[in-house]
């Protein structure tokens, strides 16, 4: 009895067993099992015709929602059903101040006005491993002062290359699209005028729209919107919610492309020549060039935003409807203004020891560096005004970095294999660096586990037979140099007080005591009792204790606190480190990241070494 | 009580005429029935070349490569070894008495005559084509 053909399988040989199934029942053919016979090649192409058909509507139906859509273009669309539109690469930026000093001889009928830098290149740099040129978005016009001085303070400076484009409208083309044909732009420096009647030449500046709040017939705003192939597309309004542009009327586009993160971390005034084109008030060209006083590293820089992020965010983005209200609506938010950033701890005062209320803490971790400048904490505070809660007060504070050092000896079988025990160092190194840079470990709320660190460390070559491990925690304390200051050191995990020794250690720093400069090397460590004392080793290498209360330490908390009964003043720290390096042996084996702790597994500056195995079991 | 009736039931190949031409008696379509369909089936596994059917690579022959060889008797040695072996491997019905391929020099062709028995049977049946180049 034959029954219906079931060609719901996707798979090939699953439909054509079906249609072979269906034939059996009707009991007219039998041939079908045979690979030459005619009914084979009729069965053969139904089948592949079914599967083909299969396959296309189960990938149409994945690409049709966001959570299954694997392909840009279709992720990005439904992403924008939702609102939201990836962020773009963003150039890495600084701020750099500097002054130009006029020569009386070049302007004998006196200095001019003013001096003017055109949007453009204005410095080019370097990393040692790529060029890099940095641009002004936007005009930058500064005095000359009588003495024909004249200082460019605080100039906001993006990596790239900066790009225009114009457009004309022409309706006639009903399906004119006005799209941005680079993927490496920076939306954040997208600059629209509008000449909006051929007949006059008068530009007007549109802005970006985010969204239909507040807008008039007459507002002059564009929307941005991710279009194919990671190309950014301009719409404009329709005459009832912003704007709309005539026939003939001419867009003129200025935008920056850029290279992402690779020129973030560039820093120092010597890395930077100055080679803009600067024109006086008289209209001529400035040849003095100027002296850089003064630029910040550079950072922020950021590449497009990726598939996985994309539909990671887009909900999340919905979900907090352009409001900072909740935690979770500050991380999208800030992600979205600043996508440099590895991850994002918020928390409300209320939850402080001692509360504080009315304000919501951020602790940024950025992509590079373990803090972020007061320039972007500037520019994110500012950015977050629209999205904030009336009266709430939002600080941004510097996460808490505790580097993990692992001390581990590690025991191999020589005969097991034929690495050295260098060799064998560098596999295991390899493979905690994979472990460090895994989504358990680098992030708020993350955990160095002493099982998965032992077992890790096991599985990085087959020859390992066993390991002798331990962690340690250090934190890098930048000093005020030569100011007396009282410093609190936070680990947030629980220290083992130890009466046999020290659990404390330090490098090595030097102190001005008594207004005077103390020339021996001095180190800190605890008692076992809960203070903290100083000593130093004398000429014949004996360890001499200095002071006794230099400070105190709560191994339960996990924190020390130095100075507080009288204000230490360090002026230097060995081997010109730029850290006062303060090391903690944990009580507990796994180290939790809470609050605004943030682990970073230091493979670099960890002990690991290879030893053979004389144990081996022979078996 | 009636008699048990012994029937003897006679296996049959039935297959399918690509021709999709009617039958002129009941309109049906045309059915190609024991040595007519493997006949066909040996046909059709000899043209299909390898790959052709989808997922399943192995099914079909070479022959093909063979016809723009030179036609003498080196070749048609080659594509009767050839052919033997497709009929091995891909028609189970089909015990082969004797294979010859003739190369007809004159005619840009070879000629294949197969002597076989279906399997389980005595009775002889013979298969014969002709392979000609054609672009």
């Amino acid at each position: 009895m034959s029954g219906p053909i079931d060609l719901t399988e996707v798979d090939f040989a699953e439909i054509k067993q079906n249609l072979i199934d269906y034939l059996k029942s009707t009991e007219k053919f039998t041939d079908f099992d045979f690979d030459g016979s005619n009914l084979s090649v009729i069965l053969n192409l139904l089948a592949y015709q079914s599967q083909l058909t299969a396959y296309s509507t189960n990938m149409i139906a994945n690409e049709s929602f966001l959570t299954s859509a694997t392909l840009r273009d279709n992720v990005v669309m439904n992403a924008r059903m939702l609102g939201y539109v990836p962020t773009s690469a963003r150039a890495a930026q600084s701020m750099a101040s500097f002054d130009f000093k006029l020569d009386k001889d070049d302007y004998p009928n006196g200095f001019p006005q003013y001096l003017e830098i055109q949007p453009g290149m204005i410095f080019s740099s370097s990393n040692g491993l790529n060029n890099f040129i940095f641009n002004i978005i936007d005009t930058q016009v500064s005095s000359v002062s009588n003495a024909g001085i004249c200082r460019f303070d605080g100039v906001r400076i993006h990596e790239g290359i900066l790009l225009s484009h114009t457009f004309v409208v022409d309706e006639s083309d009903w399906s004119q699209r006005f799209m941005l044909q680079n993927e490496a732009i920076d939306t954040s420096t997208i600059r629209v005028e509008v000449q909006e009647d051929p007949s006059k030449e008068v530009n007007h500046n549109y802005k970006e729209a985010k969204n239909l709040v507040k807008l008039t017939q007459e507002s002059r705003v564009y929307w941005l919107e991710e279009g194919e192939n990671k190309y950014y597309e301009l719409t404009f309004g329709d005459g009832l919610f912003g704007k709309k542009l005539e026939n003939g009327a001419k867009i003129f586009c200025k935008y920056l492309i850029t290279n992402g993160n690779l020129a973030n971390g560039i820093q120092g005034e010597n890395n930077y020549t100055f080679v803009a084109r600067v024109i006086d008030s008289y209209g001529t060209v400035v040849t003095t060039r100027p002296i850089i006083t003064a630029i910040e590293p550079a950072e922020g820089g950021a590449e497009l935003e990726d598939v996985s992020s994309v539909k990671f965010h887009a909900p999340k983005s919905y979900a907090a409807q352009s409001r900072a209200v909740t935690e979770d609506d500050y991380e999208t938010i800030i992600r979205d203004i600043f996508p440099a950033v590895q991850d994002i701890y918020v928390f409300g005062g209320e939850t402080l020891p001692l509360p504080e209320y009315g304000r919501v803490y951020v602790v940024v971790k950025p992509t590079t560096g373990d803090a972020l400048s007061t320039l972007t904490k500037h520019y994110i505070k500012k950015s977050l005004d629209p999205y904030r809660i009336a009266s709430l007060d939002i600080v941004l504070v510097d996460p808490e970095v505790v580097n993990v050092e692992i001390i581990s000896n590690v025991f191999y079988d020589e005969k097991q294999t034929n690495k050295d025990s260098a060799a064998i160092v560098a596999a295991v190194k390899d493979t905690l660096k994979g472990y460090g840079e895994s989504n358990s470990v680098s992030k708020f709320g993350g955990a160095v586990r002493y099982s998965q660190i032992v077992s890790s460390i096991d599985d990085s070559d087959l020859s390992i037979t066993r390991n002798n491990t331990s962690l340690r925690m250090r934190k890098d304390v930048e000093f005020l140099v030569d100011q007396p200051a009282s410093y609190e050191i936070c680990y947030l995990n629980e220290i083992k007080p130890d009466c046999d020794g020290p659990v404390i250690m330090t490098n090595g720093f030097k102190l001005r005591i008594d207004d005077v400069i103390d020339d021996r090397l001095f180190y800190f460590e605890d008692d076992g009792v809960g203070n903290i004392r100083t000593y130093y080793y004398n000429s014949i290498n004996e360890k001499i204790i200095h002071d006794k209360e230099f400070g105190t330490i709560n191994y339960v908390e996990g924190e020390i606190k130095l100075g507080y009964q009288k204000p230490i003043t360090f002026t230097e720290v060995q081997a010109s480190d730029r850290f006062l390096k303060v090391t903690a042996i944990p009580k507990n084996q796994d180290i939790i990241a809470t609050q605004s702790l943030f682990i970073n597994l230091d493979i670099a500056n960890s002990s690991i070494v290879a030893v053979i195995e004389n144990k081996v079991n022979n078996q | 009580m009636e008699p048990t009736q012994l029937k003897r039931k006679v296996k049959q190949f039935v297959d399918v005429s690509l021709a999709f031409e009617p039958n002129p008696l009941n309109k049906d379509l045309t059915v190609l029935k024991n040595e007519r369909a493997i006949n066909n089936s040996l046909k059709n596994l000899i043209f299909i070349a390898p790959k052709e059917v989808p997922f399943t690579a192995e099914v079909g022959s070479n022959t093909r490569e063979y016809l723009f060889d030179q036609i003498d008797v080196g070749t048609a040695g080659l594509l009767k070894l050839e052919i033997e072996r497709t009929i091995e491997f891909n028609e189970p019905r089909v015990e082969i008495i004797e294979l010859t391929v003739e190369p007809h020099l004159d005619r840009n062709e070879f000629m294949v005559n197969v002597v076989y028995k279906i399997v389980g049977y005595d009775q002889l049946f013979y298969f014969d084509q002709i392979l000609s180049p054609t672009r």
